[in-house]
């Protein structure tokens, strides 16, 4: 598939919705609140997908993000995590993902974007949302 | 009773995800904004980029995501 702009929650986040709404959750017990960036996916003609597992190339530290529901269309029907990635050199960053720890673990929403041009010293806030519709 | 529509209930997402960001500018990219902006700016100065990408049943409401990001990108390029 050519690259494009796509935000997409995974497979793998939909297990992870599911799985920690029981009382204790068997698989997934750290929420996907990590944030992710990177600057493989123009390269990759990588656009996000369903069945992503990981970014194409991750850089920088991921952000532990600061967890949130917040109202979309309804009460607080969305997820959200907002977190600060330093950046440490140039970067043209394409993807970012939110994860459930702070390094490796499971992907959760997977994003692919227009590069966005940076330089070491900048700080890029991402705010991630998951809104869960009824209808 | 009616039947449910199921046919219609699987054809309806049941989620959406987006994803917005704001970029707060370091000593670089201060000195090259100042130049490609000519007006001063000052590190720690933010710049909103808008919705970088959002997935929705809605393709205008995507489509006007990806514009506003397009605009949005000319001053980090």
């Amino acid at each position: 598939m050519a690259f494009g702009v796509a935000t997409k929650l995974t497979n793998k986040g939909v297990a992870i919705f599911a799985d920690r709404v029981r009382t204790t959750p068997a698989t997934y017990t750290t929420s996907p609140k990590f944030i992710g960036i990177g600057t493989g996916a123009t390269g990759a003609a990588r656009t996000a997908a369903v069945g992503d597992t990981a970014l194409s190339t991750e850089v920088e530290t991921r952000a532990s993000g600061t967890e949130s529901t917040v109202t979309t269309t309804v009460t607080g029907d969305t997820y959200q995590s907002q977190g600060t990635v330093s950046i440490t050199g140039t970067r043209a960053v394409d993807e970012s993902g939110l994860f459930d720890a702070s390094t490796s673990g499971n992907m959760f929403t997977s994003a692919t974007f227009n590069v966005i041009n940076l330089l070491s010293g900048d700080s890029l806030q991402l705010t991630w949302k998951a809104q869960i519709t009824t209808s | 009773m009616s039947k449910p529509n199921i046919e219609q209930a699987v054809a309806t997402p049941f989620e959406s995800i987006e994803l917005s960001g704001v970029v707060t500018v370091g000593e670089e990219s201060a000195k090259l904004l100042s130049e490609k902006l000519g007006r001063k700016v000052e590190p720690g100065e933010t710049f909103d980029l808008g919705t970088l990408a959002y997935f929705h049943r809605d393709r205008k409401k995507r489509f006007l995501a990806n514009l506003k990001l397009s605009r949005k990108k000319t001053i980090f390029s």
